[in-house]
């Protein structure tokens, strides 16, 4: 079909734009009902900068954000089913700093942009190599550090194993204590 | 149905119950031998190279 139609074509690849280096990836092992405590615990322990925590319904997005704010934390939310327009001026609030975290469902198809974002929780682990890949890679331009973390359940098991298959990536236990110069920029003081 | 069951586990209880104490993640994950289950996935299917 491509030899028959396109004349010349100019062949790019546009997955090889994502990149998971410069990424931390690791897993907490958690039953459904301890998500919100493991979660809470997370906020508490990690140097937070911005976060984006990924839901995979937009029922469940609501549902934690509401959550996360009874738990006393800033958050804000989007998801599919909102209007467009609203959604834009949420993230572009986001992007400007006016709150730390956001809870979303798969809305981002070229990848997150915002350097601002040191930490992203997947919640709910994906089912797709490709959804994953989209909510933790960065675009080359933009490689820097992070750490993504990943709620797993017994049922995750076989995704778990065949987004680290296919994307040819580890993804590790959470160590008791995690590096800060793993996600964390120096700040301007210490220089 | 099934799905309504996961929400209700997951968000169903009241959100400072026993949030006192930090989420043990060593003791959770000790209960995941991800090692042990992958090879019993990739033996699940032989057929996949």
């Amino acid at each position: 079909f491509m030899e028959k139609h396109l004349k010349e074509p100019y062949e790019i690849n546009l997955m090889e734009e994502l990149t998971l280096k410069g990424v931390t990836q690791y897993y907490a092992f958690v039953q459904e009902r301890q998500k919100v405590h493991c979660l809470n615990t997370l906020f508490s322990k990690l140097q937070i900068n911005q976060s984006i925590i990924f839901c995979n319904s937009t029922q469940r997005v609501e549902l934690l954000a509401k959550k996360i704010t009874e738990l006393g934390y800033c958050c804000y939310y989007i998801h599919a089913k909102m209007a467009q327009a609203h959604r834009n001026r949420v993230f572009h609030d986001f992007r400007n700093g006016l709150c730390r975290n956001l809870v979303c469902s798969d809305l981002f198809t070229r990848g997150i942009d915002v350097q601002a974002v040191n930490v992203v929780i997947n919640f709910d682990f994906p089912k797709m190599a490709e959804t994953y890949l989209h909510r933790i890679g960065r675009s080359g331009r933009f490689g820097h550090l992070g750490i993504a973390i990943n709620l797993i359940t017994f049922d995750d098991r076989f995704a778990l194993h065949r987004i680290e298959q296919e994307l040819g990536t580890e993804i590790k236990p959470i160590p008791k204590v995690i590096d800060p110069a793993l996600y964390v920029a120096k700040s301007l003081d210490d220089s | 149905q099934r799905w309504q069951a996961r929400d209700e586990a997951c968000f169903g209880s009241p959100t400072h119950n026993g949030f006192d104490q930090d989420f043990d993640f060593e003791k959770n994950l000790a209960l995941f031998d991800k090692q042990a289950v992958f090879e019993e996935i990739a033996g699940q299917r032989p057929d996949i190279v």
